[in-house]
């Protein structure tokens, strides 16, 4: 098969297979984002890396809903609150003191929840997030990729009241070109 | 009724169409890139908005290529001498003032051998219609990747009156719809936007295919493959420019 064609396919198995498995719990959440909003909460959603991906599906779209806030480096970069060399060298990514940074920078409500994404579940950044939620009586939902994190034995979902799949692959490149792996679904 | 099956069946029909009808451009772009590769060239993804995803997507995960660039607005404040307050003044908006672009493309180790592709779902915003027509003029090829229902639907805004599709050497339709969200409602507005999805799907697709390419060639695959020392050579022979 044309490897173009087979990217697709396996998109697309996703797709039904996140639906098939995990249909109820998406209504759960969603209604639990309808309860939050219904109280004049905002979802706060937050992912690094890749897991920002999804944040920005989420956030200011045609069609989507308003009361969704992304928590985003560049806040903090355009705020003066973060260099930009200490995303590239990586090191952001292990301070939890960065979280603080970004609670100054906005306007955030004990009505609120949050949306948390970690392929592995072990983003420090997102699990501190989790943990402080969670301490303040606020939900928390995760996004993991469950059987990545089941490998490492990540840490998100203790401080979750409900998670979604990502259903990809483990590690996350389905696709097998003579020996090379590649093509995320994730 | 607006539920998750619904999106899940109407956007597994767009993603075959899309399939369907671009499949050739998806090849010749995956040649593009295999050109340029191989001429130790680097391809350069800039996007507004949501669109700069599809680069974020193909690029520092397993098996992703290298001579991926991001160009992103916020390169003027980070690498260029524009300050905070100048890019965020909302009463003169940055990225409409003139010359921009030219600002923008400017910050970048640009060389003749590179190519471009430039995303936008209207394709009508000025920035963007000026980065692919700089390109252009700079001689290296150029790869749109745009929403035609969307972009036929809208008048041009560029002074040259023109869209983004018409500076493309080769132009790829996400077959997203106009305005992007997919789901007709009972009443307000349609929702679900599925641009990101179709987008990420091109952009690993492509990518997959100038792999092949590259390795049918016997060219040394410039791709992570998650050694350390490996990936760490690597990103350093593309320092500066990737």
């Amino acid at each position: 098969m044309d490897v173009k064609k087979e990217y697709f396919e396996l998109i697309k198995s996703k797709v039904n297979e996140a639906y098939d498995t995990q249909h109820e719990q998406i209504a759960r959440i969603a209604a639990m984002f309808g309860e939050c909003m219904d109280n004049l909460g905002v979802v706060q959603l937050f992912g690094v890396r890749h897991g920002e991906e999804f944040v920005n599906e989420l956030n200011y779209r045609a069609g989507g809903i308003a009361p969704f806030h992304a928590y985003k480096f560049r806040d903090l970069i355009l705020n003066k609150k973060l260099e930009q060399d200490k995303i590239d060298s990586g090191e952001v990514y292990c301070d939890p003191g960065i979280i603080d940074r970004f609670e100054e920078l906005y306007e955030l409500d004990d009505r609120d929840m949050y949306c948390l994404v970690s392929f592995y579940g072990n983003e420090p950044l997102v699990t501190e997030l989790a943990k402080k939620a969670k301490a303040k009586g606020q939900k928390v939902v995760g996004i993991v990729n469950k059987r990545s994190y089941d490998k490492v034995k990540g840490t998100l979902l203790d401080y979750c009241d409900a998670y979604l799949d990502m259903c990809a692959d483990e590690p996350d490149a389905a696709l097998n070109i003579d020996g090379v792996r590649t093509g995320q679904l994730s | 009724m607006i539920d998750a099956r619904r999106f899940k069946d109407e956007l597994s029909q767009l993603l075959d169409h899309l399939y369907d009808s671009q499949k050739d451009n998806l090849e010749t772009v995956a040649q593009a890139m295999k050109e340029c590769i191989e001429k130790e060239g680097v391809i350069h993804v800039f996007g507004s908005g949501h669109s700069v995803g599809l680069g974020i997507d193909i690029k520092n995960r397993l098996g992703s290529l290298v001579p991926i660039h991001i160009m992103e607005m916020t390169d003027f404040v980070t690498k260029g001498d524009i300050t905070v307050e100048e890019f965020m003044d909302r009463k003169n908006i940055f990225e409409r003032k003139p010359g921009v672009a030219r600002k923008l493309y400017d910050l970048y180790d640009i060389r003749p051998q590179d190519i471009f592709i430039v995303i936008s779902n209207s394709g009508i915003n000025g920035i963007v219609i000026d980065i692919a027509d700089l390109a252009k003029q700079n001689g290296h090829k150029v790869v749109i990747i745009t929403s035609m229902k969307h972009t036929l639907a809208e008048e041009p805004r560029h002074p040259s009156g023109k869209k983004l599709y018409e500076f493309g050497d080769i132009v790829i339709d996400n077959c997203g719809p106009h305005g992007d969200a997919l789901l007709e409602t009972d009443g307000v507005a349609k929702v679900c936007s599925v641009s990101s999805i179709c987008n990420n799907c091109i952009a690993q697709a492509i990518a997959a295919r100038t792999i092949q390419l590259l390795k049918a060639d016997g060219y040394e695959l410039p791709i992570l493959n998650g050694d350390e020392k490996h990936d760490k050579e690597l990103k350093n022979k593309y320092e500066g420019r990737a």
